[in-house]
């Protein structure tokens, strides 16, 4: 079983993003549209907080939907180089936790997740920093609405939709400069993110070491 | 009872476990061929041979180690106490928490050294953090590390030395408190004092465990065993108490290999 299923999540971690998007504007939308939506409206409705987070109507494209997708397209990717890290823990450290008695879920978790502990969180980072950047999967199903919605079923947009979008019918100079502005703001704010991201694996790395 | 049988008793050690007719196979190739062999209780026996004559694969049969990998299979019985190891039926991890293994090279854990031992410990039993403390310490006096390590027991075990690694790796198969120990050649990465320090180790715990250590050096298997297996090719050559073996060995080929002409 362990290879056909590495090999198909090497294959869904390199399939193009735009792909993603279409499958989810065609399938996965209309699925949660039908029958996972419904359901959380109904389920939140009279809980204070939750029933702003999950209120309106269900559109089936919207922000929660995006988040979806692109879960869906960043797992398998931080899954394949979890995957590379964990081949690389020496077999016989495994087979020595093996050996006084722990079963294969223990030596998974406290001896080939601790041992590759920066590698998987550099693979989550990796994951994230696509993630982030990410336009095309978005811009398909987060329904691209100028504002900002307190429920998650409410469909808003992105900096990288947005400039996607709207380039091509960016008229004057100010039209045009606002969108570039955007780009660096969103420049700014991965470049923060992933900053922080790899201060964090060296705090774990000088912790372990 | 007269004298001479109670002297014959005290003298017969009693049998820990006892191999008959053991075959093992990686896939295709059978590596070890019909070995019919006892381990001693409370006796150091030591496994001598060429590489690939099958020591290792024998100490991995004993453990089921191979049962991690696709393809390795083991034919015969092994009694372990009467019951056959062998058996698809018996409960693997309380098994290997039986049979503590210490591999070639140092494997500590990727955790402080207090952990490396209590992670064993905390698979079978939920203690209290005194008593934790106190068996820690115990593995640790237990392995002759206690002294060495006392003041840092909250650092990462892969600091230590290779010798002090493979003396904490000794610990904490001693924590778990097993009946037999298996070494697989636990001094070939070792300097020559650690290779003292481990040998005068396993001496010790040979009064409370049942010990098998597989060796490429001769003059260890003098040193730290009771009783000799010279391997050759899979098969079992020669069994016996370690003077005999090597003093009046009695194949050819034991012969050979312990003169060094072969090997």
């Amino acid at each position: 079983m362990r290879r056909p299923i590495g090999v198909a999540i090497e294959l869904l971690a390199g399939i193009p993003s735009i792909i993603y998007g279409i499958w989810g504007l065609f399938v996965l939308a209309p699925f949660l549209q039908s029958h996972v939506q419904p359901a959380l409206i109904s389920a939140f409705g009279d809980i204070p907080f939750f029933s702003t987070l999950f209120a309106g109507p269900p559109y089936g494209i919207g922000m929660l939907t995006a988040g979806f997708i692109l879960a869906i397209m960043v797992l398998p990717f931080i899954a394949s180089i979890s995957r590379d890290v964990f081949e690389t823990v020496p077999p016989v450290l495994k087979e020595a936790a093996w050996g006084i008695g722990a079963t294969t879920w223990e030596v998974m978790r406290y001896v080939v997740v601790p041992y590759t502990r920066v590698g998987v969180i550099g693979g989550m980072m990796l994951g994230l920093g696509r993630a982030l950047g990410e336009t095309m999967a978005v811009t398909f199903v987060i329904g691209n609405a100028h504002k900002i919605s307190g429920s998650l079923l409410a469909p808003g947009t992105t900096i990288s939709a947005t400039i996607a979008n709207e380039f091509t019918e960016a008229v004057g100079d100010l039209y045009t400069s606002a969108l570039i502005e955007l780009g660096l703001i969103l420049f700014v704010i991965t470049f923060f993110v992933l900053a922080l991201a790899r201060y964090m694996l060296m705090r774990i790395e000088q912790k372990s070491a | 009872m007269n004298a001479a049988a109670q002297i014959a008793q005290v003298k017969a050690p009693l049998t820990k476990v006892s191999m008959r007719n053991l075959d093992f196979f990686y896939g295709e190739s059978r590596s070890l061929k019909d070995v019919t062999m006892p381990l001693y209780a409370n006796k150091v026996t030591s496994f001598i041979g060429p590489s690939g004559c099958g020591k290792s694969t024998l100490l991995r049969v004993l453990n089921r180690m191979y049962d991690l990998y696709p393809g390795q299979r083991a034919e015969g019985e092994v009694l372990l106490d009467g019951e056959n190891i062998l058996d698809p039926a018996i409960d693997i991890n309380a098994l290997r928490s039986r049979i503590g293994m210490v591999f070639q090279k140092p494997t500590p854990f990727p955790m402080s050294i207090y952990e490396n031992i209590a992670f064993g410990i905390r698979l079978y039993e939920k203690l209290p953090r005194a008593d934790m403390d106190a068996r820690v310490e115990g593995a640790l006096r237990g392995a002759a590390l206690w002294d060495e390590v006392k003041d840092k027991l909250h650092t990462s075990g892969l600091g230590l030395s290779g010798g002090q690694q493979q003396r904490l790796c000794i610990a904490r198969s001693v924590a778990v408190q097993p009946e037999i120990i298996l070494f697989d050649e636990p001094c070939s990465a070792l300097d020559p004092i650690s290779t003292a320090k481990v040998e005068e180790l396993i001496d010790e715990l040979a009064s409370r465990y049942t010990i098998a250590i597989v060796t490429h050096n001769m003059q260890q298997a003098v040193r730290v065993s009771d009783y000799t297996a010279f391997m050759y090719l899979g098969e079992l050559v020669e069994f016996g108490e370690t003077d005999d073996v090597f003093n009046k060995p009695q194949a050819k080929r034991t012969l050979d290999y312990i003169t060094g002409r072969f090997g």
